[in-house]
C-alpha cells in the first residue's frame, strides 16, 4: 500500500520537482554563457509543455470521457426514465420531481462537452502560444475566453440554485449557519472559482438533503465521492501548478513561470466545469435511486 | 589550477613571438589557440561537464544532456568565430555560427517534434 501511494505522489509530483532541477541547471548555464539564454529559455519551454502539460492534458482527456459518457447515458436514458415518470402517475407525484430539471442538467453536460471545453483549450493554446513567441501577446484574449466561461458556468450554476428552492419538496434541511464558515473559507482560499464551489456545493447539499428522506446516508456519501472525485483530482493539480509557479518565480524567466501559472489558472476553469458536470451526474443518480425506490415501496 | 598558469605562459608566449616574427604570428596563433582549446576542454570544460551531469542524472534522459551539450556547442562556435574575426575573417566567422545554430537545433528536432505532437492532441477539432 506505501508502495502504491509513492508512486502515484512521484506521478503527480515528479515532474514538477525535475523542472526545478532542470531550472538550476539552466540558471548554471545562464551564468556561464549569457548569450544562449535565448536558447535555454526555449528548451525550458519545451521542457515544461512535454513533462508539464501531459497531466494537464491527461485531465483534459478524463473530463472529455466523462462529459461524453454522461451525455450518451442520457441520451439513452432519458425516453425511458420520462415512461417511468408517465406510468407511475401518482406515486410520482409525491416527490415533486422536475423532469424539466433533469433535461436542464443533461443539457448543461451537452453543453460542456461541445462548446465549454473547446472554449477552454483554445485559451490553454493561446497562452502557450504567447509563451513561445513573447512579441506577439493573446493574454488578454485568453483571459477573456477563461472569464466568460466562468461567467457562463456560474450563471448554470445559479439557474440550478433557481430550479431547486422552486422544487418544493426539495427543502434545504441541513442547518445553514453552521457550514457558513466553510464555505467563507473556501470562498477566500480558492482562486477565481471559490466563491463558485461554495455556490455549487450548497446546491448540490441542499438538493441531496431533502433526498436524504428516502436515502440512506451512505449511499448519499458515495455517489458524492465518485461525481466528486475527479473535480478535486483536478483542483489539486492546478493547485500545484501555481505553487510551482510561485517558487520558481523569482529565479526562472517570466516566461517560464508565467506559463506554469497559466496552466494552472486554466486548469481551475476545467475544475469549475467539472463542478457542473459533476452536479448533473450526482442530480441523475439520487433522481433515479429516489425513484426506484418509491416506485418499490408503491407497489 | 596549473591550467590557469599554463594559458598565461602561452599568452606570454605569443606576444614575444609577435615581436620577434610578426611574418609568422598568424599562423603560430591559430595553431597554438586550437592546440590550447584542445588540452584545456579534455582537462576542464569536460570533466566539469561529465560531473554536473551526474548531478543532473534524475532528470529525464535527453533533456540534461541535451542543454548543456547544445551549451558546448554553442560555447565552441563562438569562441572559434572569436579567433576567425581576430584574423579578419568576419563573414566566415559569420557563417560558421550560422551552421553551428543549425546543427543545435537539428538536436533539438526531436523533442520539439514531440511537443507540436502533444499539442496537437490538445486541439479538439
Amino acid at each position: 500500500m506505501p508502495d502504491f501511494l509513492q508512486t502515484l505522489l512521484a506521478d503527480v509530483l515528479g515532474p514538477f520537482f525535475l523542472l526545478m532541477v532542470m531550472l538550476l541547471l539552466s540558471l548554471l548555464i545562464d551564468f556561464f554563457l549569457p548569450h544562449f539564454q535565448k536558447w535555454t529559455r526555449l528548451l525550458l519551454l519545451i521542457f515544461i509543455l512535454l513533462l508539464l502539460l501531459e497531466p494537464a492534458a491527461d485531465s483534459f482527456r478524463q473530463i472529455q470521457v466523462i462529459t461524453h459518457s454522461i451525455a450518451s447515458m442520457f441520451l439513452g436514458m432519458y425516453p425511458l426514465i420520462a415512461a417511468m415518470v408517465l406510468a407511475s402517475g401518482a406515486t410520482f407525484g409525491v416527490v415533486n420531481f422536475q423532469p424539466a430539471m433533469l433535461l436542464f442538467s443533461q443539457g448543461a453536460v451537452f453543453f460542456a462537452e461541445k462548446f465549454l471545453l473547446p472554449i477552454l483549450m483554445t485559451a490553454l493554446l493561446l497562452d502557450i502560444l504567447t509563451r513561445l513567441q513573447p512579441e506577439i501577446v493573446l493574454t488578454k484574449m485568453a483571459d477573456l475566453l477563461r472569464t466568460s466561461l466562468l461567467a457562463v458556468v456560474s450563471a448554470l450554476v445559479a439557474a440550478y440554485s433557481i430550479f431547486i428552492t422552486a422544487g418544493g419538496a426539495l427543502t434545504w434541511t441541513m442547518s445553514g449557519t453552521l457550514n457558513e464558515p466553510v464555505k467563507e473559507l473556501i470562498r477566500q482560499n480558492i482562486p477565481f472559482i471559490g466563491s463558485l464551489l461554495t455556490d455549487t456545493l450548497g446546491s448540490i447539499g441542499r438538493y441531496s438533503s431533502g433526498a436524504t428522506a428516502y436515502l440512506s446516508i451512505w449511499m448519499l456519501f458515495s455517489i458524492w465521492t465518485v461525481a466528486l472525485l475527479p473535480a478535486l483530482r483536478i483542483l489539486g493539480i492546478a493547485f500545484l501548478f501555481r505553487w510551482t509557479a510561485a517558487i520558481i518565480e523569482p529565479f526562472s524567466q517570466r516566461e517560464v513561470s508565467g506559463l506554469v501559472d497559466d496552466i494552472g489558472r486554466t486548469l481551475f476553469v476545467l475544475c469549475a466545469i467539472s463542478f457542473l458536470l459533476s452536479f448533473a451526474f450526482i442530480y441523475t443518480a439520487i433522481f433515479i435511486v429516489t425513484f426506484i425506490k418509491l416506485m418499490t415501496i408503491g407497489k | 589550477m596549473t591550467v590557469i598558469f599554463q594559458l598565461l605562459v602561452v599568452y606570454l608566449l605569443l606576444l614575444l613571438l609577435s615581436f620577434a616574427a610578426p611574418a609568422l604570428h598568424p599562423i603560430m596563433y591559430t595553431a597554438l589557440f586550437l592546440l590550447v582549446v584542445m588540452y584545456v576542454f579534455s582537462t576542464v570544460f569536460i570533466p566539469f561537464a561529465v560531473n554536473v551531469l551526474s548531478l543532473m542524472e534524475k532528470l529525464p534522459a535527453p533533456y540534461a544532456t541535451l542543454l548543456l551539450v547544445s551549451a558546448g556547442l554553442y560555447y565552441v562556435a563562438e569562441l572559434l568565430a572569436l579567433q576567425m574575426k581576430d584574423e579578419g575573417y568576419g563573414a566566415f566567422a559569420q557563417l560558421f555560427q550560422t551552421v553551428m545554430k543549425i546543427v543545435i537545433l537539428t538536436l533539438w528536432l526531436p523533442s520539439i517534434q514531440k511537443v507540436i505532437e502533444t499539442i496537437h492532441a490538445l486541439i479538439p477539432w
